[in-house]
């Protein structure tokens, strides 16, 4: 026992010494967490909408007048030049145009229809949807309000939606509790491979071999810090993602310490398994680089979401542990959705983590025979 | 003449001090032996000869050029095998000759004189695809002298050259350093192993910075009463 | 001196192309990437997963679910008539929205004011605003199907795409994949390269031959400059096979834009190899830098969606700016007029990092 504590204690002044094992167990994470909290996302704060009036009429100018004040628009007058427009577009200095060729008011008194253009920026086919709908929306508003000429009949059937667990469809309440798997990976997979495969690589693992001490312990004496900070770390981001972000966790806890922990062990069976397979630290960091933080990145649903994957993408992303981790935690903190009717996705993890657990256990084993 | 000339050459980094104000000569055409334990300095004092650290203070001229101003110069003139041999293990012979023949400013004909002499000398003409890698150490160690020897310098550093080969392997090697001063090379080696010291015309031991013994292996022998120069630095070390 | 080079250069590719290690990752990994990546990295929405509980249960609703299954984009899960708890099944996850149809929606529709409820799981919130502005669009068509009324009346907004009116997003995306292909090899290649050489030795050795160091560096950075232009040339010719990515219009520019990116680019590496000793730290710094480029990039997400504090930094970021400049290329057939202040930011980019690279590498390995 004095022993194990022994070689967590060395392990913990490996960690302390090395300052860039340092800024990867601290610094990226707090790196990453402002990143997806703040600055990556997808939500609309400010388009700029250029305006082409031919006829210089007041109904554009109270139109320009109401988007400008929701806040989103940030318009700017051009003139009718095609060149000036497109030359606009090409340098990306305005997403959207709304031109307005004739008179909407004077058509409206006579035929009761007419039609304003939207030119939309296209290249990302995502932001221009989104765009239009703004001005979509805030067009039929400002008919229903204005409706001076014409009952301005609203539809047969009308829509009504609501939007439940992120009203305010914040980008940061999908990413951050994604967080928690990528930074497991980082903490838990790459920094166990890499400080085991650095034993390997150094000869030193030969003497803990020959010491008193059996694998396992060999194992637990090296992995129990990265174990500690692994819960340190999903408690420091689910911490930071309710008080900083306002990220909502209705569900229950036991059930979301349950399954992080079991993800936990998955995570740190991979970084053992990985250094099993590796002869050097550079092979392990490699291995757990790009075989396995980019795929999970990629193809896990924490940023594009797993539906729209092709579906051989979808295959793929079955098998990446991070993936089914997601549903649940994301399930758990944003819906309170209850754990018993996610079973499938908890069982796959479960047996995720025996198999690896397993398997890194007899590749750690036999590679030192 | 000295084609090496050093004066309180001096090396420290921040307050310690690896090198202490030294100072020797070497003559052309001799082997010169800088000897002493790891760690005292000796491969701080080379790498200031051949350019590779700036000293703190002191003088040194190598070939007749300053080592602080021109080192430039020295280059061009001095071969240099590093302790770890380096050659580049994933090139095959012949293009590890033609690179550095290359760097050297040898013409692609020199350098295909020079390949096919080197080949013939190490006896290694079967292996004309096989990448360095896959040679045994003692034929590493022969080529990476040949290779620093390649645009016929005038003097050679080497720098720990027999770490980690067999003392039959050593004394080949040897020979083959005889060979190149025979042909008035210079050649000025760092080494740990005392015994090699018998080889040199001259050495010079250093311990914990300084030089601490200065001559022929003879004169030092009977200046310290010593049998070998083994008995000779157990003897300087333990007077510290 | 141009001999030297030529010597050094040839040992670079020698070593470069005879390293079993580096061939997948110089070969293969990148156009894995491109291609899963490409097909991967989407904001499209073409899943959704709908549930209907109809409580009127007419033949006007039925027609309208049926209009709403018939669509290739929906899915739907759950046809109740009746429900309780109608946002449960948004709760259990097994529906991204829920359509209620109310109990009087045939009698509502004849009066010419029905209406249809959507519960949106807005978790992933961009989904969520496609998903339900499709729907909204589609239930809304039926509504003047049923009346038979033309959708006319006050001021009709007409939308028209430019530059990419198919609106494919891997067009937005696979060009800005190719500049993070470039960079990822321009970075980890060369630094790692370096470092390489300080571990194994052969940079003593090379530090002490009459090499200059600007040799040394060109000799390093030129050839591994053509490989990243390989690359790129192989990843161009992939972008228009697999993806029918138009990139003729603007090749002039894409490779003269690349050629002055990945000089900064590789002096980056070669900052990286000054402050490394080990491969894996050198792997370690590269990765660390480029994960906070690359976000912060716009190639996932827009720039336009930052704050101004983080616009404000993607300035300083050559990726941002190479990115856009590929982006106005080949969707925007720009020309070098339209990408000139782009261009110029990167250049100053690039020259800083060039010096920055240059004085920090000491020949002499103090």
């Amino acid at each position: 026992m004095k022993a194990l504590i022994g070689t967590i204690k060395k392990e913990i002044q490996h960690i302390i010494r090395d300052p860039r094992t340092l800024m990867l167990l601290f610094a990226m994470p707090v790196i990453q967490l402002l990143m997806f909290g703040y600055a990556v996302r997808n939500e609309v704060t400010e388009v700029d909408l250029g305006v082409v009036d031919y006829q210089n009429q007041t109904y554009v100018d109270e139109l320009v007048q109401r988007l400008e004040a929701t806040g989103y628009f940030k318009i700017t007058r051009l003139p009718n030049d095609q060149n000036e427009i497109y030359d606009a577009f090409e340098k990306g200095k305005i997403s959207a145009v709304l031109v307005a060729k004739d008179d909407v008011e004077t058509e409206l008194k006579r035929m009761g229809i007419s039609e304003l253009q939207l030119l939309l920026d296209a290249s990302n086919p995502n932001l221009a949807s989104i765009i239009e709908q703004y001005v979509r929306v805030n067009l039929n508003l400002h008919q229903l309000d204005m409706n001076r000429f014409q009952i301005s009949r609203s539809p047969p059937v009308s829509v009504s939606a609501r939007y439940l667990f992120n009203p305010e469809l914040k980008s940061s309440w999908l990413f951050v509790p994604g967080l928690i798997s990528v930074i497991l990976m980082l903490v838990s997979t790459l920094m166990t491979s890499i400080t085991i495969a650095r034993e390997k690589e150094m000869g030193s693992i030969e003497l803990l071999l020959v010491s008193p001490l059996q694998p396992y312990q060999i194992i637990i004496g090296k992995v129990f810090p990265y174990l500690v900070l692994s819960f340190v770390n999903v408690a420091s981001i689910v911490f930071l993602a309710i008080t900083v972000f306002d990220v909502p966790f209705v569900g229950n806890w036991v059930a979301f310490w349950g399954v992080s922990t079991l993800f936990i062990l998955l995570a740190l069976s991979l970084g053992i398994l990985i250094s099993g397979v590796s002869s050097s630290q550079l092979t392990a960091m490699l291995l757990s680089m790009v075989g396995l933080l980019l795929p999970t990145i990629i193809l896990s649903g924490f940023i594009f979401p797993v539906k729209n994957l092709h579906i051989i993408l979808q295959y793929i992303s079955a098998v990446i542990p991070a993936r089914w981790y997601l549903v649940v935690i994301r399930g758990i903190m944003l819906r309170g959705t209850d754990i018993l009717i996610l079973w499938k996705e908890v069982l796959i993890l479960f047996v995720m983590t025996s198999g690896l657990l397993f398997m890194s256990i007899k590749t750690f084993k036999e590679r030192l025979q | 003449m000295s084609i090496v000339s050093v004066k309180n050459l001096t090396k420290k980094f921040g307050s310690f001090t690896a090198v202490d104000s030294i100072s020797f000569e070497v003559d052309k055409g001799k082997i010169f032996g800088f000897l002493g334990a790891n760690g005292a300095g000796k491969t701080t004092a080379m790498k200031m000869l051949i350019g590779l650290l700036a000293p703190t203070s002191g003088q040194a001229t190598v070939a007749g050029f300053d080592v602080a101003s021109e080192p430039e110069s020295i280059r061009k003139r001095i071969g240099y095998m590093s302790q770890k041999f380096s050659l580049y293990e994933d090139l095959t012979v012949r293009e590890n000759i033609r690179f550095y023949g290359g760097i050297y400013g040898l013409t692609d004909e020199e350098i295909d004189q020079a390949s096919d002499k080197i080949v013939e000398e190490l006896d290694l003409q079967e292996s004309r695809k096989t990448l360095v890698a896959s040679l045994p150490l003692g034929w590493k160690q022969k080529l990476a002298f040949s290779v620093a020897s390649v645009h016929n310098p005038d003097i050679i550093f080497l720098d720990e050259p027999t770490g980690g080969v067999d003392p039959v392997t050593r004394r080949r090697f040897w020979d083959r350093i005889y060979q190149s001063a025979d042909q008035g090379v210079t050649v000025f080696v760092t080494t740990h192993y005392m015994d090699e010291a018998e080889y040199c015309d001259r050495v010079s031991i250093m311990v914990e910075g300084r030089i601490e013994a200065l001559g022929s292996p003879n004169e030092l022998k009977t200046e310290y009463t010593a049998d070998t120069m083994d008995d000779l630095f157990v003897q300087l070390v333990r007077s510290q | 001196m141009n001999r030297q080079l030529l010597i050094l250069m040839e040992k670079e590719f020698k070593q470069v192309f005879r390293n079993k290690a580096m061939r997948p990752m110089l070969f293969v990994i990148p156009f894995l990437q491109l291609i899963i990546l490409g097909n991967a990295a989407t904001f499209e929405v073409n899943t959704i997963d709908v549930a209907v509980v109809d409580y009127a249960v007419t033949k006007n609703s039925r027609e309208l679910i049926q209009k709403v299954e018939a669509l290739d984009e929906i899915q739907l899960t759950h046809w109740k008539t009746a429900d309780g708890e109608p946002a449960q099944m948004l709760v259990d996850n097994v529906a991204d929205i829920v359509m209620i149809i109310p109990q009087d929606f045939s009698e509502d529709l004849t009066t010419g004011g029905a209406n249809v409820q959507l519960l949106v799981d807005a978790v992933d919130g961009n989904a969520a605003q496609i998903g339900a502005s499709f729907l909204r669009e589609i239930i809304t068509d039926f509504g003047y199907q049923q009346v038979s009324i033309q959708q006319s009346g006050g001021v009709q907004l007409t939308s028209r795409y430019l530059f990419n009116p198919e609106l494919k997003y891997t067009h937005f995306m696979v060009p800005g994949i190719l500049v993070l292909l470039i960079t990822l090899i321009g970075v980890f290649l060369t630094s790692m390269n370096i470092v390489r050489e300080r571990e194994v030795g052969t940079i003593d050795q090379l530090n002490v031959t009459p090499i200059s160091k600007s040799v040394f560096i060109l000799g390093k950075l030129i050839p591994f400059g053509i490989i990243g232009l390989g690359e790129l040339t192989i990843g161009l010719a992939i972008a228009y096979v697999l993806f029918s990515i138009p990139i003729f219009g603007g090749l002039l520019i894409i490779y003269g834009v690349s050629v002055i990116y990945l000089i900064g680019v590789l002096a980056l590496g070669l900052l990286i190899s000054t402050v490394s000793g080990t491969m894996q730290q050198a792997l370690f710094s590269s990765w660390f830098i480029l994960v906070i480029f690359i976000l912060m990039s716009g190639l996932f997400t827009p720039i336009e969606s930052m704050p101004s504090w983080a616009q404000w930094i993607t300035e300083f970021n050559p990726v941002t700016h190479f990115i856009e400049i590929i982006r106005r290329v080949i969707l925007k057939d720009a020309g070098w007029d339209s990408v000139l202040d782009a261009l110029v930011k990167l250049s100053g980019l690039s020259v800083m990092s060039a010096v920055a690279a240059v004085l920090s590498f000491k020949k002499g390995g103090d």
